[in-house]
């Protein structure tokens, strides 16, 4: 393998937006045949250098080799050519299709008159790339009635039809549970298996450790190092993304519950969930985890009244519920950032000073009328709490990185202080660094009183910040495991997440 | 960045209005001169808007009026307002604007034309109406030009009778929107009355159009399998309602007579599919009414109703 | 540097860019027409025709930064227009003015209210705000008819053709500012203030640029389209009353194809009918440049058939060059 010839050679790619260099002159090797993974922040250069790859944009300067001949790539369909494919974090499917319709899109076989779609035979070609690799889609389903893993795997499907030699997945694993997950890892080493090779960007370390073969730092638009994963440990990793040295991954709290602040009792939404009751108390942060499709975002989604018909109590200071509506939610000091920042909580073309006041917007205005220097110094002073430039106050927040994003919607929240938080996937789609501080700003949050519910699939941060552990399986609350000594296990989660085990 | 933000604000909103108003201001400004030259020594211009051009008849109204003011070197303005009497009151303001020295208007709508009317009384323009009368109490004008339409629904009711040999059941396809229609409508009825043996039992709005005139018409056959007869108000009117007729293959069965006699009516009265028609004159109604604009400017006083003879139209040589 | 100072360029033509076209068109129109155009009294006309349809694009702009439409406005123009001046005839022994204000409130009322209850269904049931307002337009239409059984109501006070042909201060301006001007700039500073300076405004563009964000930043989205649709019926309402004071008859049939007029002038202005984007400044610049455009025309002598070509054309060309500047703003 380490004589052979690289698959992909990098020579000094360089690549240069308006004000940022995106990318100074990068070099590294990919052997052919592995698992190569790519680390680094937002804004280190890996999507911009995946792009240049996949011939969505192009480099200003440097070369790429191809098994040792260099190639220009000037746009998808000749990534396409050279056995090059890319399957993005936003999937290109078309959701009323079929898996066989979307894997050959715009190639479907024809017959001689009339143009009109052979479906038995793109139907079986389907079903035979499908069993090569080991995938277990119905071909014929439309795609929206598909889980995300599912799509996924039809994007990667729709990757392999092009006879793919090198496939790019850009952080695969943000949208999978780990039953999921191992699935993909599955796939993902039947494919190196047949020669193909895989760039794996992520942002979650164990998944690296666990499947690469070899792996690339980025940072700052510079190359700093590639090494065969066997070389590396966790820390150096990190160490090397962040360009400074991280103590812990988790920062240390100390835990002191007070009263409760949130009573839930048998709450239940049908079809969703049933029967979930808790207490949440001020100065504690619990964890909300289980599989996709657990119920652990319909509870959060009920909480804060984003769902109808939800039954059973829920008490929250003064205020009953269940909450019509997340105005009255709000009304009863309880603060929610979504799971999806894109879809579900961003105004992304609008700037981000908007974004940040959005939830409390009668604090920076008088009889309706906004005072804008007070919009202006209130949204500044929440940024810089939270560590975000001041000059992002004007952009607009589709602008801002993952992790920034991220902080933007907490600061939409911090502008009056909160009883109860809950927080759906904060850390997702967020670069190791912005974890950190994350991490940081919930455990603040708690010290100053606050009762955080986090909802999260990332076991290592689940066990890392939550005192206590909600599992949920199949729509119900299974348990709830004490983990103020960090000490619960991940196989304990897991066992309650699949339903094998009670506590 | 910062540097943009700063160039943004002042090109904002404010910056906007300020900008487009100057343009608007300048060019104002520039213009005024150029302006007060060509008033001078410039020939009679007289501002039109009729109601429609889609229709035959105004087409020929039209060639009638521009036909005559060629001969007495006016220039025309011709608008149409295409039945919409909010677009005709704008119309009218602009010819005001333009300082017309006369107008001739043919209302969309008998009652709130008076309005615009009056505002062009104001600014001492005399309004000849053509065809369609002012009924508002608003505004003066100077004269009426019209077909004598009670005598042209007289001359329907006749033909009409002829046609079905007096007696049955016949239809109206009305458009009561417009007051000629209103006149014309009248006389048919008060001559029908005559034919004892000829009951009216529909009478249902075409809105002078070919298409409504067209469905109509396939509703009465349906409720009124009997019937004999059907008057339509204008040529289109007639033409849907033939449409409905000839699919129903009632032709001969349910006679047809029209308004207008257009060369489409004549081609098919010729044919023996529509009875026969009451022609009007409309060149002859655009005529008079530039005559009647003539005495104006030669300060003569016109009469207040000028009446233009109607006649049948039954086939060649009728 | 330089390509700094080019791509600032690009920043000052994408902002101005509806200006720009407006003064070209202004320059062009002056230019064709030998100055008839440019003379003060054809401008203040200008200025008096597009008042009507202007008005009702001040509410539409905040609908369509919702994401919704309304279609029913030229009907309720037409019905909020009989209404009034059913009011107003049947006030006629009551002093003018009282009938007159009557018979506005009652105009702007009933537009209300069918903005409100278009609002509601929209807001309550998720139906698309395309039928909704279809149905209301269709409705109100049918409406209008019947409250006049089909004749244009007339005899209305005579000092209500104040509200539709005055002038504001004629004895000192002159015949300078028509009422229906001075009502169009009263209203776009309210709403250009309402929808920039306010936490309304700033709801209607969250709702527009992500309902669900705003609903889970708890923003009262219901309330918030609710109330779009009220101000855009009472709008209509209001230019229904002005417009029959400019007829002096409530005219059943006006107010024809009103709704696209209104929503061409939005969307040439530069909104979005995807919602979230949108000002009342490119609106008002929007309704200038077909009116310009409308007026130019007739003054040409340009065939009927033919103003719709190039108006059609116009509007095309505009959106197009809109589409392209903010592509080449965007790279």
């Amino acid at each position: 393998m380490q004589t052979s010839t690289p698959r992909i050679q990098f020579d000094a790619v360089t690549k240069t937006y308006p004000g940022v260099r995106a990318l100074d002159a990068v070099s590294f090797d990919v052997s052919p045949g592995c698992v190569h993974a790519i680390v680094g922040e937002n804004g280190a250069g890996k999507s911009t250098l995946m792009k240049i790859l996949a011939g969505a944009t192009r480099a200003d300067a440097g070369t790429i080799r191809i098994d040792g001949r260099p190639v220009a790539i000037s746009n998808a369909r000749d990534a396409q050519t050279r056995g090059i494919a890319i399957v993005y974090q936003e999937f290109n499917l078309a959701p009323h299709l079929s898996v066989s319709e979307n894997v050959f899109l715009g190639r479907w076989p024809r017959r001689k008159w009339f143009g009109l779609v052979r479906f038995a035979e793109l139907h079986e070609r389907t079903t035979r790339l499908f069993r090569d690799v080991g995938l277990d889609v119905p071909v014929r389903a439309r795609v929206e009635t598909l889980s995300v893993a599912q799509q996924q795997m039809v994007e990667i499907a729709k990757a392999l039809s092009h006879s793919a030699r090198v496939l790019i997945l850009d952080e695969p694993s943000a949208v999978l549970t780990p039953g999921e997950l191992a699935t993909l890892f599955r796939v993902v080493r039947e494919m190196t298996a047949r020669g193909v090779t895989v760039l794996y960007i992520s942002h979650r370390l164990d998944e690296i450790f666990e499947l690469a073969d070899s792996v690339t730092v980025l940072r700052d638009g510079r190359h700093v190092s590639t090494r065969p994963i066997r070389e590396v440990d966790r820390r150096t990793l990190i160490r090397e993304a962040v360009g400074r040295p991280l103590e812990e991954e988790f920062p240390a709290r100390e835990s002191r519950p007070g009263e409760v602040r949130l009573s839930v009792r048998d709450l239940s939404a049908p079809g969703r969930f049933a029967g979930v009751s808790f207490d949440l108390r001020a100065g504690e942060v619990v964890a909300l985890t289980g599989m996709v499709g657990s119920g652990r975002s319909s509870v959060a989604m009920a909480l804060f009244g984003a769902i109808g018909s939800v039954s059973g109590t829920l008490r929250a200071g003064a205020m009953r519920g269940p909450f019509r509506s997340p105005a009255e939610a709000k009304r009863a000091g309880i603060a929610f950032l979504p799971e999806d920042r894109k879809r579900e909580g961003l105004l992304l073309a609008r700037p981000t000073r908007e974004n940040v006041t959005l939830a409390h917007m009668s604090d920076v205005s008088a009889a309706g009328f906004f005072i804008r220097r007070r919009e202006r110094s209130v949204a500044n002073a929440l940024m810089s709490r939270l560590g975000i430039r001041g000059s992002a106050l004007e952009e607009p927040a589709g602008a801002l990185s993952g992790g920034n994003q991220q902080k933007a919607m907490l600061a939409r929240w911090l502008q009056r202080p909160c009883d109860v938080i809950i927080l759906d996937e904060p850390t997702r789609g967020v670069d190791v660094g912005a974890k950190f501080e994350i991490y940081a700003i919930i455990n603040d949050l708690a010290t100053r009183g606050a009762a955080v519910l986090m909802i999260s699939s990332e076991l290592p941060e689940v066990i890392g910040m939550a005192d206590r552990i909600g599992v949920m399986c199949r729509g119900r609350l299974v348990g709830i495991l004490d983990n103020a000594g960090r000490a619960v296990t991940q196989e304990a989660i897991l066992r309650l997440a699949v339903g094998e085990a009670h506590p | 960045m910062p540097h943009f933000f700063t160039l943004r604000s002042a090109t904002g909103s404010c910056g906007r209005v300020v900008l487009s108003a100057l343009a608007v201001l300048l060019a104002a400004v520039g213009c005024r001169t150029s302006e007060e030259k060509s008033a001078a020594a410039a020939p009679k211009t007289i501002g039109v808007t009729l109601l429609t051009v889609q229709h035959q008849f105004y087409q020929d109204l039209r060639a009638g009026l521009e036909a005559e003011a060629e001969k007495h070197g006016y220039k025309l303005l011709v608008s149409t307002a295409e039945f919409d009497a909010a677009r005709q009151a704008n119309q009218i303001d602009e010819f005001i604007v333009q300082r017309v020295s006369a107008l001739v208007v043919c209302p969309c709508d008998s009652r709130s034309v008076g309005a615009s009317i009056a505002a062009a009384n104001d600014a001492n323009i005399p309004v000849v109406t053509a065809d369609i009368a002012s009924m508002s109490p608003l505004g003066k004008v100077a004269c009426h030009v019209a077909s004598d339409n009670v005598a042209g629904g007289r001359e329907a009711a006749r033909l009409l009778a002829a046609a079905v040999g007096g007696k049955g059941k016949v239809a109206i396809l009305n458009h009561p929107e417009v007051a000629s229609v209103m006149d014309r409508v009248r006389g048919f009825k008060e001559e029908i009355a005559r034919s004892p043996g000829i009951q009216v039992v529909a009478e249902l709005s075409s809105d002078g159009k070919r298409d409504k005139a067209a469905r109509v018409m396939e509703d009465l056959l349906l409720s009124h399998p009997d019937l004999v007869g059907v008057f339509g108000i204008n040529d289109d009117s007639a033409l849907g309602a033939l449409a409905t007729i000839e699919a129903a293959g009632k032709i001969g069965k349910v006679r047809i007579v029209g308004y207008d006699a257009t060369p489409e009516a004549r081609a098919r009265i010729n044919a023996g599919a529509i009875y026969g028609d009451v022609i009007q004159n409309p060149r002859e109604i655009g005529r008079l009414t530039i005559g009647a604009i003539r005495d104006l400017f030669e300060g003569r006083t016109p009469a207040p109703v000028i009446p233009v003879a109607v006649g049948a139209y039954t086939g060649e040589g009728g | 540097m330089s390509a700094a100072f080019s791509r600032d360029v690009l920043r000052w033509l994408v902002a101005l860019r509806m200006p720009v076209i407006l003064a070209a068109l202004v320059v062009a129109s002056t230019i064709l027409t030998g100055g008839r155009f440019a003379q003060l009294d054809n401008l203040v006309n200008v200025a008096r025709q597009i008042s009507f349809e202007g008005l009702i694009a001040f509410g539409m702009t905040l609908v369509i930064v919702t994401g919704g439409i309304d279609l029913s406005v030229g009907s309720l123009v037409a019905l909020c227009g009989v209404v009034g001046a059913l009011v107003m005839r049947s006030m006629g022994e009551s002093p003018p003015a009282l009938a007159i204000a009557t018979g506005l409130a009652c105009g702007i009322a009933v537009g209300g209210a069918i903005g409100l209850s278009s609002g509601a269904i929209i807001a309550r049931f998720a139906i698309p705000p395309f039928i909704v307002t279809l149905a209301a337009m269709l409705m109100a239409r049918g409406f209008a008819f019947i409250a006049c059984h089909g004749e244009p109501v007339y005899e209305l006070p005579s000092r209500l053709m104040w509200l539709g042909r005055g002038f504001v201060g004629e004895s000192v301006l002159g015949r300078m500012l028509p009422v229906p001007v001075l009502v169009l700039i009263v209203a776009y500073a309210c709403f250009a203030v309402v929808l920039t300076r306010t936490v309304f405004g700033r709801q209607v563009i969250a709702v527009g640029s992500n309902e669900e964000a705003a609903r889970l930043a708890g923003i009262a989205v219901r309330r918030t389209k609710l109330i779009v649709y009220v101000i855009t019926g009472s709008l209509a309402g209001l230019t229904g009353v002005m417009h029959s004071a400019k007829l002096m008859a409530g005219d059943p049939k006006v107010g024809d194809m009103w709704e696209l007029n209104v929503i061409a002038a939005v969307v040439v202005g530069g909104t979005s009918l995807f919602g979230g984007r949108g000002t009342m400044t490119g609106t008002l610049i929007g309704a200038l440049l077909i009116g310009v455009l409308n007026n130019s025309l007739n003054l040409l002598q340009v065939e009927h058939f033919w103003q719709k070509v190039v108006l059609g054309g116009v509007i095309l060309a505009a959106s197009l060059i809109d589409a392209g500047l903010r592509r080449l703003d965007a790279r």
